[in-house]
């Protein structure tokens, strides 16, 4: 039976020695990630991970400083409203090494998938992770538990579990819990990952690397990531593989994950607008933004474009379409909408 | 199935975990969306379906291209100003600004009673809606073969493989295109690329002796009629209406047609790019969601009036809506709105309101638009044009409406793929 390894436990350590020598720039881990939440506990072992669904990769080390104790306090941020898997290693490196993925239970439903909203701490209170071979069970010796350790959370306010059919989890397609990466038979399919492997899928997290925001899971992004494959070539220099997601590089998203859909007055006209104004009225070019200008403006500019005060034909006709309710609908939900400009 | 009353049930048979936190979101198998078509219409339904229904919806995508070149602005690079590069657009955003799953596969039946996809690749996919956005398929023409005798209406290769024939023509060659019969995609598209491939042939190459011919199977200019035949009149293009394609030569390069409803005739050309006749993607009809060419469907939702819980938007649809990627675009957010209102046992929005809008350049300079709104007619249970409007509203090419198009298209394409 071959050990896989996985691809991010032996690159770590030349991740962050990139990264200590400036080779990534400004980012070292999360840092671009503009709304976070926290997962906080104590274990008795030394590595947490998290594996997000958009291919990022974050981990951290427990404080063990006190030796007398096998309680050692972790912090690890994630992004927020993002599904992530947890996972964690006790000792790490050793040929003892135990890893075990973590599902959650939340309101009588288990599931490794989890999510936190921004701002708010997952308090797992301490995971009893084993420390010794013997007492897991691990069939085919990979270092891996065979099932994931099942955790109640201590405080889970604003942390959901979240529940997805078979194969609709990417960092986990056979929903065993183990997520890809660490699982030797992806697709439960009896055949090892090893003579199944994916040359799309560099870290074998099960995000394909065109949609993976960290391609080699070193906890750099690929925009800040100057090695994104970690072969040791920086991408510049290197033929085989570089992989800057560029498109979202320049992206400044207006999306905010919300939880469940709520039916808002006026966003449904107000989104008819935005082939020519953008996206929640935020255009990306010369044409003016629409999104938080008080309801009032919106509604003047629309009544001066109908009475075709204005020399904006195209406007004019379009304003010629919604009645005096419909503007004021639109206008409205569209003064709820932060503007990326300045001002108006 | 009703999720927030299972929830509730939950939660009061184990009332601790609710007690302790009463803020707490609940935990559910999610409903799950499943699009297939990236284009106009499929890729902002999806966007749109986790930007308003976020972490309550699972939302795939399934497109069989990692790269969608734009039919929009596609006519200029016949003439040189655009690149198919310039074009093209990925699905980036969707997957790691959005969390859609993208599945790159082609679709090879959809099973409507379990509600379950099957996939070329082999997998299957379950969906509690399935929205299609499969654009449109060309009917046969008798010896049309579209790799030699260009379409180039659905862009990429297609458009680069007529304009490497426009490169290759000389001084004194003839090009002949052919319009479809109403409706077809892009309604004024057709007019538009006889008015660009004139000018880069007469203005940019200088070839004064070139010919243009319009064999166009409608009766009169669709749309911006007076507009456009002014502007044939100054390019010297021959427009001959009620010319219906009966049979092509793809190896010869000639079309044979009739014209007016008289005895066949037979034109070659040098570049011959034939446009033909268009109906709903394949997958409708494989999927029984026709009638005749195209697939009804309920305007307030686009939900088929055939089979409940299938969703058809975009250009496959058979609502007397253009068929366009700015209006699919529109209709796509309807669409949305209606599928994530239905998941929680809402009754979609009672008067939605779709609009067309196109800036079609007639040279290297200058543009035309046209406009339009819809409305929901709960009589007819249509969409139709606002009334006393004066829909479509149309303007005159210009080097200001040329420089428009470019702010138009820009945001249009960020709404649907950034």
């Amino acid at each position: 039976m071959t050990i896989r390894r996985p691809f991010m436990l032996t690159s770590l350590a030349a991740a962050l020695l990139l990264a200590g020598c400036g080779g990534s720039g400004s980012s070292t881990s999360s840092t671009s990630v503009a709304t976070t939440a926290t997962i906080t506990g104590t274990v008795p072992g030394t590595l947490i991970e998290a594996f997000c669904t958009d291919g990022s990769y974050y981990s951290t080390h427990s404080d063990s400083s006190d030796a007398n104790s096998d309680k050692h306090p972790f912090s690890l941020e994630i992004p927020a409203s993002v599904n992530c898997h947890l996972v964690m290693t006790t000792n790490e490196g050793e040929p003892n090494e135990i890893i075990t993925p973590i599902s959650i239970e939340l309101d009588g439903v288990i599931s490794g998938l989890m999510y936190t909203k921004a701002g708010f701490e997952l308090e797992l209170g301490h995971v009893p992770l084993k420390m010794d071979l013997a007492d897991i069970v691990d069939m085919n010796g990979d270092g891996v538990v065979d099932e994931p350790m099942v955790i109640i959370p201590e405080r889970f306010d604003g942390t959901t579990v979240v529940e997805v059919e078979e194969g609709l989890d990417r960092l986990d397609s056979d929903n065993d819990g183990i997520p890809n990466v660490y699982d030797d038979d992806d697709d439960n399919d009896g055949t090892p990952d090893v003579d199944e492997s994916d040359d799309n899928d560099r870290d074998d997290d099960g995000v394909d690397d065109r949609y993976d925001s960290d391609d080699d899971n070193d906890g750099i992004k690929d925009d800040d990531d100057d090695d994104d494959d970690n072969d040791g070539e920086t991408d510049s220099k290197d033929d085989d593989y570089d992989d800057d997601n560029d498109t979202s590089s320049n992206t400044s998203t207006n999306y905010t994950p919300v939880s469940a859909y709520t039916v808002t007055t006026g966003r449904l006209l107000a989104a008819q607008c935005a082939m020519c104004h953008g996206t929640n009225g935020n255009s990306t070019n010369g044409w003016d933004s629409i999104a938080g200008e008080s309801a009032r403006e919106t509604i003047e500019e629309m009544q001066e474009f109908k009475s075709g005060g204005e020399d904006e034909p195209i406007m004019e006709a379009q304003a010629h379409g919604y009645s005096d309710a419909e503007i004021e609908a639109l206008a409205g939900w569209l003064a709820t909408q932060s503007s990326s400009e300045g001002e108006d | 199935m009703n999720l927030s009353r299972r929830s509730l049930l939950k939660a009061m048979g184990l009332g601790t975990a609710a007690l302790l936190s009463p803020q707490i979101l609940r935990a559910a198998a999610l409903p799950h969306v499943v699009v297939v078509g990236g284009g106009f219409a499929g890729a902002t339904a999806a966007k749109y379906l986790k930007m308003w229904g976020g972490l309550g919806v699972e939302v795939t995508l399934i497109e069989p291209n990692t790269t969608y070149v734009s039919p929009i602005l596609s006519n200029l690079v016949l003439n040189h100003q655009k690149t198919t590069d310039d074009l093209s657009f990925n699905y980036v955003n969707h997957s790691t600004q959005y969390a859609v799953n993208m599945v790159h596969d082609l679709v090879s039946s959809i099973d409507s009673v379990n509600q379950t996809i099957a996939l070329q690749g082999g997998s299957s996919i379950a969906y509690d809606r399935l929205i299609l956005a499969p654009g449109i398929d060309f009917i046969d023409i008798p010896g049309l073969d579209s790799t030699k005798i260009p379409h180039a209406w659905k862009a990429g290769e297609q458009t680069n493989l007529l304009k490497a024939q426009i490169d290759a023509m000389t001084d004194g060659d003839h090009f002949v295109m052919t319009i479809p019969a109403a409706p077809y995609r892009c309604p004024p598209g057709p007019y538009e690329r006889a008015c660009v491939v004139a000018d880069y042939l007469k203005n940019t190459k200088g070839y004064v002796n070139c010919q243009v011919t319009v064999l166009d199977a409608n009766a009169n200019i669709t749309v911006e009629t007076a507009m456009f035949q002014a502007q044939f009149t100054g390019y010297g293009i021959r427009y001959r209406p009620n010319s219906v394609v009966q049979s092509v030569d793809s190896d010869a390069r000639s079309v044979t047609f009739s014209e007016n409803g008289g005895a066949a005739q037979t034109l070659t050309a040098d570049t011959l790019n034939v446009i033909p006749n268009q109906k709903a993607g394949q997958i409708i009809f494989d999927a029984g969601l026709n009638s005749g060419n195209w697939a009804p469907i309920n305007p307030l939702s686009y939900e088929s009036t055939l089979k409940s819980n299938i969703h058809i938007i975009g250009d496959s649809q058979a609502t007397g809506q253009p068929k366009a990627g700015h209006i699919g675009n529109s209709e796509a957010k309807v669409c949305a709105d209606a599928v994530l209102r239905s998941l929680q046992n809402l009754a979609p929005d009672p008067a939605p309101k779709t609009n067309s809008a196109c800036y079609s350049p007639v040279s290297s300079t200058q543009a035309s638009w046209l406009t339009a709104v819809y409305e929901y007619n709960a009589s007819t249970q249509q969409m139709q044009l606002v009334p006393n409007a004066g829909y479509p509203a149309a303007e005159e090419p210009s080097t200001g409406n040329y420089r428009d198009m470019f702010n138009w298209s820009g945001n249009l394409f960020a709404d649907t793929f950034a």
